[in-house]
Formats: C-alpha cells, sequence, structure tokens
C-alpha cells in the first residue's frame, strides 16, 4: 500500500458526522437521521481507500462533508426553533391559544 | 505536531466560550425544572419517544455539579462519546498516541456508528430491563 492510499490519508469527517447527527437529531427531530448519511458517506471513505480507489475517497470525502453541513444546519435551525418557542411563551401558551380558538 | 489553523483556533475559541457559558447556565438554571428555557428534544416532544441524543442537557448538568453516576443514567451512550469526540478530532488532525491506537482504530470505523446510533435509539425505547436503563432518569 502506498502512503496515498493509507488509512487517514483522506479525511472522513466522522467525528463532526456524529456531533452534528445528535445534536440535529435531538433539536430537529427526525429530520437529523440525515446525519447518517454522513456516516455513510465517511464509511465509504475508509473502504474506498481500502480498495486503493483515491479519487472514489476524495469524492465520498467530499459527500460526508456536505451532509454533515446538513445535519449542521438542521441543528442550528432545531436550536433556533426551540429558542422562538420558548420565546413565544412555549407549551403553555400554545395550549391556551388552542382553548380560546376552540372556545368560538 | 503541525501548527494550528486559523479555522482550528476559531473552532477552539468557540468551543470553549460554549463551554464556559454553558457550565455557567447550568450551574445557575436547571434543566430538571419545570417551564425551563434549555432547548427541548422535538422528537421526545412531538412523538414520545427517546432520541438519542435525549436527556443529554440533564447529564451535563449533572456533570457540571460533578454528579457522574447521574449523568451516566441519564444518557450513557452521550457520556462515553463526550470524552471520545476530542481524541477524535484530534486523530482527524493526525494527533496519534500509540498507546491510544488499539483503542482509536475501533473508535475510527463509521461501520461502528452506522450499526451503533440506531440501535441505540431502538434500545432506548424497549420498556424492559436492561434496556430500559438507557432511557433517561
Amino acid at each position: 500500500m502506498n502512503t496515498a492510499t493509507a488509512p487517514g490519508s483522506v479525511p472522513n469527517h466522522l467525528a463532526w458526522a456524529i456531533i452534528a447527527t445528535v445534536l440535529a437529531t435531538c433539536l430537529c427531530c427526525p429530520l437529523g437521521l440525515l446525519g447518517i448519511v454522513a456516516i455513510v458517506q465517511s464509511n465509504k471513505v475508509n473502504t474506498l481507500l481500502n480498495q486503493g480507489d483515491l479519487e472514489g475517497a476524495r469524492r465520498a470525502s467530499d459527500s460526508a462533508k456536505t451532509w454533515c453541513w446538513v445535519a449542521t444546519a438542521l441543528a442550528i435551525i432545531g436550536l433556533v426553533l426551540n429558542i422562538g418557542w420558548f420565546a413565544m411563551g412555549g407549551t403553555a401558551a400554545y395550549l391556551e391559544q388552542i382553548q380560546q380558538m376552540q372556545g368560538r | 505536531m503541525q501548527a494550528l489553523r486559523a479555522t482550528d483556533k476559531l473552532v477552539l475559541a468557540t468551543v470553549a466560550c460554549a463551554a464556559v457559558v454553558g457550565v455557567w447556565l447550568l450551574r445557575h438554571y436547571d434543566p430538571n425544572a419545570v417551564g425551563n428555557f434549555f432547548p427541548k428534544c422535538i422528537f421526545h416532544e412531538t412523538t414520545g419517544y427517546w432520541c438519542i441524543g435525549c436527556g443529554l442537557t440533564r447529564a451535563l448538568h449533572a456533570l457540571a455539579h460533578g454528579d457522574i453516576a447521574r449523568a451516566f443514567s441519564m444518557n450513557p451512550l452521550a457520556m462515553i462519546v463526550l470524552p471520545l469526540l476530542p481524541l477524535m478530532v484530534l486523530h482527524e488532525r493526525g494527533v496519534r498516541p500509540r498507546t491510544l491506537q488499539p483503542m482509536m482504530a475501533v473508535v475510527m470505523a463509521p461501520k461502528l456508528w452506522m450499526v451503533l446510533l440506531p440501535a441505540y435509539w431502538i434500545a432506548r425505547n424497549l420498556p424492559w430491563w436492561p434496556f430500559s436503563l438507557l432511557a433517561p432518569g
């Protein structure tokens, strides 16, 4: 095996993928599952490197990075939604609103 | 070890700030209290099922108060992953101590997480012992 295709020579962004997936899942409901795609792509980087496919590994690495960003964005959206939800008074205010609407 | 890149420094500074603010908030406010302002899990709010991150805030709250046992009871996997993540980031940056090598070889395999995360998700929601230990509380 030459050094170019040695394990770890193409970043698989695994740590980022895991953080983003967990946070996105918690903050932005099942959409956070998309983070799993990042981990799958991350896995492909290693597999392709083992096969000596440097070009393919680089593509998988870029793809993993893109999906990491998607999961990160979802986590941020989820956080903003949560903050907005709290700022509007949270669950209590929401229930009150519904009761008011039903009262009419 | 190569010098830190500019983006690394930025990320490091952000993480450090978030950690300081986070610990301060968790020392002064209680995520176990009713009507607290900490972000809730939207998945749990809508479905009633636990997700893989559920209990994370309460675990960090316990951790900020030095109660490691309680932290583990809230989200065991998160407590295991938390110390691993800095090591994984360092590993990706090329910092690879020889003594940690056997552990990192296991942890850096994405396949592990592909199986572990969904399995953990399902297992937390099973109502029987020992799976019930995985759910928060």
